[in-house]
């Protein structure tokens, strides 16, 4: 063991998300007084193939009632049942710690101390070991070969009532503007506040929609009849900024929440217009030859495997699957036998364990599948630093923000060494 | 000073601000190791009589158009210009550096080096000095005294065209909730939490708004959701009661009625509904909505230069009234305000001023005239804005409930213990006793 890397405190709260719900936060104190701090909060949506995450029973912190959401219990078990195990272990050694708290809970979806206890311990080792080391967070990740920038992509619009149609989760399909054909990651990150920001003025021009004051720009109710009106602005925008070629439309489709079981229909997806299976696919069709589109993800019902395979033959672009596969490994597998996608999306914190994290990575790259990390965990920034350290070539959104400048600042300091891999980033193999 | 620290570095860089535009970020490093770093960004709207910020003119930064907000050169003023001066001063000792720096510049306005330059390092240095003495930055700001928890706020709703109207700057008037009747901060932060949660609900299903992926917790409001914002107001104060919150949480309102002012009629359009309304009118409306709903603060009622209305309105309405476009974050215009009896608090955006030591000598001088200071972070302050309010022990603050303002707000309060104490109902200026 390096000096001073062995752990001598771990701490936890219940914190708020920026979702606006509680989260749990460890922190984890190594000898030479170094620390490393991590927050795990539940996504919008849970799939249910996820791993388990832990809530309180009844009432919870400060003796309240937090509506089922409360994370006092697992505060406890990470205070009270994981900590005594792994004080005095090296926090550099990630895969020892993780292998302790994988022993401690040997149930496939972390049902016994839940996956959120699990997954910030783990998330706050690592920290802890990088800033005891003294690397930065995406060396200690990769080793020394870490010096991949991922194409970033910045949010067009979210809004999932734009048709005037039914109430769906989530505000999907939501939009991003993909920015891949650029010489660096600067270079694509100011790509993106120009088209975002020619992006936002062209909503007010022609749709009337005023989108300053959100991050995300928020298409009401009733604003469009089909989302076709959008992708044109959007290419309006993308021309408009001269970067027609350079920069591609993403899209996460969240269909299984449009499927409708019992009329075999997706309702409420693109336009009103109810569509079968097949019309869906010849839907894509259409969609990728006649916009830019370069990654769609969960274009089809979560238990579509079949689905998937026939879209990621035909359309030649990046079909990723996050419903599809639910951070699962035995799903990933499923779908790699079946040929269902060809990019796996990636939500650091939910596996319950870093190394776990790490091995559903080595699964997709060992089986030509790409990785799409994505924030929604509570990983916050240091999805930077997954995204270099695993050089997964891209990830959600992050152009801009402050995951933006996290990447700016990993860039600076690799210098030359930096890489950026521009369309060979993504998994497209056709372009316009 | 102790030899830990002294500062050995001054680097700056542009970054993107929360809102999506250029900021300047400015990092100090101690001989310690220590460092401390601060962004300053420009806010959405910029008051007249502000501060100037540089901006790049023409190329900025890696030789590219950033469209005038560019901060390639603010970087640069940090770096040749500012950072020579203060290698080898003390971090701990703000006085001096903020000394230092407006000795560089002399210029009220800050016109030669920039609001912005000045005011990350400044900002930069505070947190370094607090880090390489190993000690809070609210205690650092506060001294071993500082232990007052605001009344915080969560913000419920903006979108400026709500009422089918004409289109308009800003998304004003904005509404937050403030939570004071509580024990402590933590109490009064779970009940925010809980009211916006099922807020969200009541906005889906009433007005049909989805606002379950938006960041920051902003809801915005298509055009033609509602006619009136008494809709809203009664919408709030049902939500209230059915929580059983009555008397211990108020509505904050912040009207920008600049905005809404045109000379050239001299009067107030789309404000509150779609009609026009004189200033008479609008002294009515203010009147009828505290006699009727539970109003404690109400930030830029009139127009910006409207002293003596801002004067009446905070002797006739018992509650709190903040002046920010009003002040301008100026300390001459506070000055002002106080001699006239406008308003009876300061809105403090503590990058804005140019250096940290003006922005508390702004707050001294609020404290001063008897007036209240309500901290907003709205120039990149992020979670410090929890320290600069512990600090100062300003008793209540824009927003700040929940989200990331509020998880520093729970951690200063668990390491506080015991000494912890919230302001409640007193962190507000309320002289009306039927709230």
């Amino acid at each position: 063991m390096a000096d001073g890397t062995a752990i001598v405190d771990i701490k936890a709260r219940q914190i708020y998300s920026n979702r606006g719900h509680p989260g749990v936060e460890t922190t984890v104190i190594t000898e030479n007084g170094s620390s490393g701090t991590a927050v795990v909060t539940a996504g919008v949506s849970v799939g249910t193939h996820e791993v388990e995450f832990a809530y309180d029973d009844g009432v919870g912190w400060l003796g309240l009632d937090w509506k089922g959401k409360g994370v006092a219990s697992a505060v406890r078990v990470v205070e009270e049942v994981i900590a005594p195990k792994i004080l005095g272990m090296d926090s550099a050694g990630q895969r020892h710690v993780d292998g302790v708290i994988v022993e401690l809970d040997d149930t496939p979806m972390k049902k016994k101390l839940g996956g959120n206890a699990t997954a910030s311990v783990s998330a706050a080792v690592l920290k802890a070991g990088a800033n005891a080391l003294g690397i930065p967070l995406y060396q200690h990740i990769g080793g020394t070969n870490a010096c991949i920038l991922p194409v970033p992509g910045v949010t067009s619009f979210i809004g999932a009532r734009r048709y005037g149609g039914g109430l769906k989760s989530g505000g999907k399909p939501s939009h991003s503007f993909y920015c891949f054909g650029f010489e660096s990651f600067s270079d694509a990150s100011y790509a993106a506040w120009r088209v975002f920001d020619r992006w936002r003025d062209l909503l007010y021009e022609k749709l009337d929609v005023d989108t300053r004051p959100a991050q995300f720009p928020f298409v009401c109710r009733g604003a469009v009849k089909s989302d076709r009106e959008l992708w044109d602005l959007m290419v309006a925008a993308i021309d408009a900024e001269g970067y027609t070629g350079r920069i591609g439309i993403q899209v996460d489709v969240a269909a299984a929440t449009y499927y409708d079981v019992d009329q075999e229909r997706y309702l409420g997806l693109f336009d009103p217009e109810p569509k079968t299976r097949e019309d869906l696919i010849r839907f894509y069709e259409e969609m990728v030859n006649n916009w830019p589109f370069v990654i769609i993800e969960d274009p089809l019902d979560e238990v579509d495997y079949e689905g998937h395979a026939i879209l990621t033959r035909e359309l030649g672009i990046e079909i990723v699957g996050d419903d599809l596969f639910t951070t699962n490994p035995a799903r990933v597998r499923q779908g790699i036998d079946l040929g269902a996608c060809n990019a796996v999306l990636l939500k650091v914190n939910q596996i319950g364990t870093i190394s776990e994290a790490f091995d559903m990575v080595d699964l997709a790259y060992r089986n030509g599948y790409g990785v799409m990390p994505c924030d929604s965990r509570g990983e916050a920034e240091a999805i930077c630093d997954y995204s270099v350290g695993l050089g997964t070539g891209h990830l959600r959104e992050s152009a801009l923000g402050e995951r933006g400048n996290r990447f700016l600042e990993i860039e600076a300091e690799l210098g030359s060494r930096a890489k950026f891999l521009g369309k060979d980033g993504i998994k497209v193999t056709r372009w316009r | 000073m102790s030899n830990d620290t002294s500062i050995t570095r001054v680097k700056a860089r542009q970054v993107w601000s929360r809102r999506g535009h250029p900021g300047v970020e400015a990092v100090v490093t101690t001989a310690s190791g220590a460092t401390g770093t601060a962004i300053v960004t420009a806010g959405t709207s910029v008051g007249t009589h502000e501060v100037n910020f540089a901006y790049d003119e023409g190329e900025g930064w890696m030789g590219k158009d950033w469209k005038g907000k560019g901060v390639g050169r603010a970087a640069a003023i940090i770096e040749q210009v500012i950072a020579p001066e203060l290698i080898g001063m003390d971090a701990a000792d703000q006085r001096e550096i903020d000394s230092a720096l407006l000795s560089m510049d002399d210029t009220p306005g800050k016109t030669k080096l920039g609001g912005n330059a000045t005011a990350s390092v400044s900002a930069a240095v505070l947190r370094a000095g607090s880090n390489a003495l190993g000690v809070p930055l609210y205690r650092h700001i506060g001294g071993v005294n500082a232990r007052t928890l605001p009344v915080p706020g969560v913000l419920m709703f903006l979108g400026g065209r709500r009422y089918q109207g004409s289109k308009k700057s800003g998304t004003k008037p904005t509404y937050s909730l403030m939570c004071y009747g509580f024990d402590s901060f933590a109490e009064a932060s779970h009940a925010a939490y809980w009211l916006f949660d099922e807020w969200r609900k009541i906005m889906v299903e009433k007005y049909a708004v989805e606002s379950i992926a938006i960041p920051d917790q902003h809801k915005v409001v298509s055009p033609g959701v509602i006619r009136h914002d008494r809709e809203l107001w009664d919408e709030l104060v049902n939500l209230i009661a059915r929580h059983g919150c009555e008397g211990k949480v108020g509505i904050q309102a912040d009207v920008a009625a600049s905005c809404y002012f045109h000379d050239d009629i001299g009067k107030f359009v789309g404000l509150f509904t779609d009609d026009a309304k004189s200033r008479d009118e609008m002294f009515r409306w203010y009147e009828e909505m505290v006699d009727n709903y539970p109003f404690v603060i109400i930030e830029d009622p009139l127009d910006e230069d409207d002293w003596e209305g801002h004067a009446i309105l905070a002797r006739e309405t018992g509650i709190e009234i903040v002046g920010d476009d009003l002040f301008a974050t100026n300390p001459e215009r506070v000055k002002t305000g106080i001699a006239a009896g406008a308003c009876n608090a300061v809105l403090l955006k503590v990058n804005q001023i140019g250096t940290i030591s003006e922005a508390f000598d702004m707050v001294e001088l609020a404290y001063g005239g008897g007036y209240a200071v309500m901290p907003c972070e709205s120039r990149g302050e992020g979670p410090a804005i929890a320290d600069y309010c512990v600090g100062l022990g300003t008793g209540h603050l824009r927003e700040g409930a929940i989200g990331y303002r509020g998880n520093r707000f729970l951690e200063i309060e668990a390491e506080l213990g015991d000494r912890a104490r919230f302001a409640g109902r007193s962190g507000i200026k309320l002289s009306r006793t039927d709230r």
